[in-house]
């Protein structure tokens, strides 16, 4: 019974076309949704490659930025215009007579100087900005066939 | 023809037209895809532009991270000639010209010529100004956006004759052209020196156009100091926007100089030589237990954010160094005396109270050396002969020694080697070999009290270290620290001999201690021990042999003796209102340590004896 219900359908030439038309159906969805998401995608990487772009622009006018503060900051403290200002103020360099030296105990006043960073322990930097550690696979076959072709280039 | 052929060949035709339009476009699209490197139209992947990442120079700061040398955003100023034929455009025109050349000063001839030419020819872009800076880009911009809003000239030319005031944020702000068709502006950055003339001849400076560092630092760490201005071919396809250049940034220098001390030391130096009508000088002050340079004078000295000006091209280009006079050499003259001596007390042929009876002269190699007065001195110890800077009697030690023996000391103490100063520029000095075909027995007694030799100062400081840090001697370094990607490289201490021994230090430190007291020395200071002693050398001129009349006057001297924390080197050259360098060179000794005592905290000795029990 089972069987021949079976076989009645299948070879039903309404069924065998709506299965053809259901299949065509089923890839078009499948494509569009992957189209989509494609597209999704895509929409998602321009608009964060956009950003990092201007975010790269920002950095640029940040350094400029930072120069131009540090420029200014110097040029108020200039050594002259700190001595000018000083003298404005009242004050006059000292004479040796005239320092009194009062003892801290544990505190010694020296002409050291302390940097606070770090003291590189650093191995030997290796350079890996190399072209083999950016390229995709299919960049890599790309570039041998370019150079295996180049000497049939203009032939 | 029935109705339905007719039909037959409409709908024939539209098809074939239809064929032929999607057959087109898809030659098109092929011969695009083709022809993507030779034709108008590239690849999308390939569309870009250059694009440089803004890397700076790295800093030059002092011990107290005062900056010395940084940087500065000027801009290159680009005016578009192109495409102007109305009479408003040629008018347009003419008035970038104009304005060019007055907010910018453009003295380049060729260009000059270039912007005041009628008819002016069709150009593409023409860079006006290389370096504007932010105020004089503003000024221009200011007068263009004026004509643009049809302010008449008469009226900017009234608001302009009153100061402009450029606030903090106009100051800093990255100024941006885009808005205005026929000007652009491009930022990047030059190096800059807010202190102008301050240690200019340590920090030396950096060449604008080919961005290189020219002597001093900037030419020795120009590799490290320098900022890789990365320019690539920047993708617009958001992809590949990862592969943008990232700034490269030079690493920063912290030097051990005192910016303050510098300071002080170099208004003493140029006070001094104005006033003994000196041609030039050096001072230097080392801390002879780690070899620390914490200031070095030189004058005359250029202003560096001005390399170029005439006025300085005398220090900048002379062929004999004169950018820094105390990586310079000369003859020293008598504070040589104080290695001999060294030399003659380490080798034990000489001792403190040593009789030695002066004639007034002495023959040596056949040339008859004499006194500085011309006089004889009779009996006198070795601490008197120093004391009263007797050349026939240290000639007479040099002999004791012998040239082989007197010329290893003297080797030993680094003559004629380069003492690794982190300095471009430095001399080796020039002092002959005992063996040498053109060597005569007479130089040992010239070069013992320090003529017919040539010596830098800071050859100079690096062997009287010996002295002043029992018999250690260190290498004088300038270089602190090197920061770079938030690391520190400090260069350690270096320890480059023992040319003397503890004892012998200590012996000629004692001598040279008495000898500054009892000559009741201007180098003194109240309070301090020091010992020093002073120098005077003639100058050989070529042809005239030496001439008494022109000097090198010098001081070395050292303090405190039992705990020495400085070392001072002076030297003032031709002065003409003494020849003396007990006159000239010691006050300048003594000004420069009352200054150093209080900026380094160093209290008189009772007070520090006191302070230490």
């Amino acid at each position: 019974m089972t069987e021949s219900l079976n076989q009645a359908f299948s070879n039903s030439p309404r069924r065998q076309k709506l299965q053809i038309i259901g299949n065509v159906f089923m890839a078009i969805v499948i494509a569009a949704v992957m189209l989509v998401l494609y597209l999704v995608v895509s929409a998602r990487v321009v608009s964060v490659g956009r950003q990092l772009q201007q975010a790269k622009d920002e950095i640029d006018q940040l350094v400029y930025q930072g120069v131009n503060y540090r420029n200014q900051i110097a040029q108020l403290s200039r050594f002259d215009v700190m001595e000018e200002k000083a003298k404005e103020m009242g004050f006059r360099p000292p004479y040796p007579g005239e320092v009194f030296y009062v003892p801290v105990p544990g505190y010694k006043l020296g002409p050291e100087t302390h940097v606070e960073i770090e003291q590189d322990t650093r191995p030997a930097v290796i350079n890996v900005n190399l072209l083999e550690y950016h390229q995709s696979l299919f960049e890599w076959i790309g570039e041998q066939m370019n150079n295996i072709l180049r000497p049939f280039e203009g032939l | 023809m029935n109705e339905k052929t007719t039909y037959n060949w409409r709908f024939s035709t539209i098809a074939v037209l239809f064929s032929l339009f999607g057959l087109a476009i898809i030659v098109q699209m092929v011969r695009i895809q083709l022809t993507v490197n030779s034709g108008d139209l590239p690849s999308p992947s390939l569309l870009g532009q250059w694009e440089t990442a803004a890397s700076r120079r790295g800093l030059i700061l002092d011990r107290n991270g005062h900056l010395l040398a940084g940087n500065q955003t000027v801009y290159a100023v680009d005016v578009n000639f192109s495409d102007f034929y109305q009479p408003d455009e040629i008018k347009e025109v003419k008035m970038l010209a104009d304005l060019a050349i007055e907010v910018f000063g453009i003295n380049n001839q060729y260009l000059l010529e270039f912007l005041q030419q009628e008819p002016r020819p069709l150009t593409k872009n023409i860079t006006v100004e290389r370096f504007a800076s932010q105020e004089g880009l503003l000024n221009f911009l200011a007068l263009v956006e004026n004509y643009y809003a049809g302010i008449p000239r008469e009226l900017i030319d009234g608001e302009q004759s009153e100061e402009i005031d450029v606030s903090l944020e106009e100051r800093v702000e990255v100024i941006d052209c885009s808005h205005l068709i026929r000007v652009s502006c491009t930022p990047h950055l030059i190096r800059s020196y807010p202190e102008g003339k301050l240690a200019s001849n340590i920090i030396g400076f950096v060449m604008r156009d080919t961005k290189q560092g020219q002597l001093g630092i900037e030419e020795k760490y120009d590799s490290t100091l320098f900022g890789n201005d990365r320019t690539l071919w920047a993708l617009w396809d958001p992809h590949k926007a990862d592969q943008a250049p990232d700034p490269d940034h030079g690493a920063n220098i912290i030097l051990t100089i005192d910016s303050v001390l510098q300071a002080d030391v170099e208004n003493i130096l140029d006070k001094t030589i104005k006033k003994t009508g000196a041609l030039a000088g050096t001072v230097i002050i080392m801390n002879p237990q780690n070899g620390e340079i914490l200031a070095m004078a030189s004058s005359p000295r250029a202003d560096i954010n001005q390399y170029w000006s005439e006025d300085y091209l005398d220090i900048i280009n002379n062929h004999e160094n004169v950018f820094n006079y105390a990586i310079k050499s000369y003859e020293p003259g008598s504070v040589v005396k104080v290695l001999t001596m060294a030399a003659a007390l380490d080798a034990g042929v000489v001792e403190p109270n040593t009789e030695f009876i002066d004639e007034g002269e002495i023959e040596i190699g056949g040339v008859t050396i004499k006194n500085w007065n011309e006089k004889a001195w009779g009996p006198q110890n070795m601490t008197s002969c120093l004391q009263n800077s007797l050349n026939v009697c240290l000639a007479w030690v040099a002999t004791e020694l012998e040239s082989e023996q007197f010329y290893n000391y003297f080797q030993d103490f680094g003559f004629g080697q380069m003492t690794g100063i982190e300095l471009s520029g430095e001399a080796p000095g020039l002092v002959k070999s005992y063996w040498s075909p053109d060597y005569t027995r007479s130089e040992l007694g010239t070069n013992a009290f320090g003529q017919g030799i040539e010596i830098t100062p800071m050859q100079m400081v690096k062997a009287i270290s010996a002295i002043a840090n029992h018999g250690e001697m260190v290498a004088p370094r300038i270089v602190h620290s090197i920061l770079d990607d938030g690391y520190r490289y400090t260069p350690p201490k270096t320890v480059v001999g023992h040319p003397i021994t503890a004892e012998t230090a200590q012996t000629l430190t004692d001598m040279l201690q008495e000898s500054l007291q009892n000559e009741t020395s201007l180098a003194l200071v109240p309070g301090y021990s020091l010992a020093g002693k002073t120098g005077t050398a003639e100058i050989y001129v070529p042809g005239q042999g030496y001439k008494s009349t022109a000097t090198n006057t010098s001081f070395v001297g050292w303090g405190p003796t039992d705990d020495p924390q400085f070392l001072v080197y002076v030297w003032i050259s031709k002065p003409s209102a003494s020849i003396w360098g007990s006159e000239i060179a010691a006050p300048v000794f003594r000004k420069v340590v009352e200054k150093l005592v209080i900026h380094l905290g160093i209290p008189p000795d009772a007070v520090r004896v006191a302070l230490e029990e």
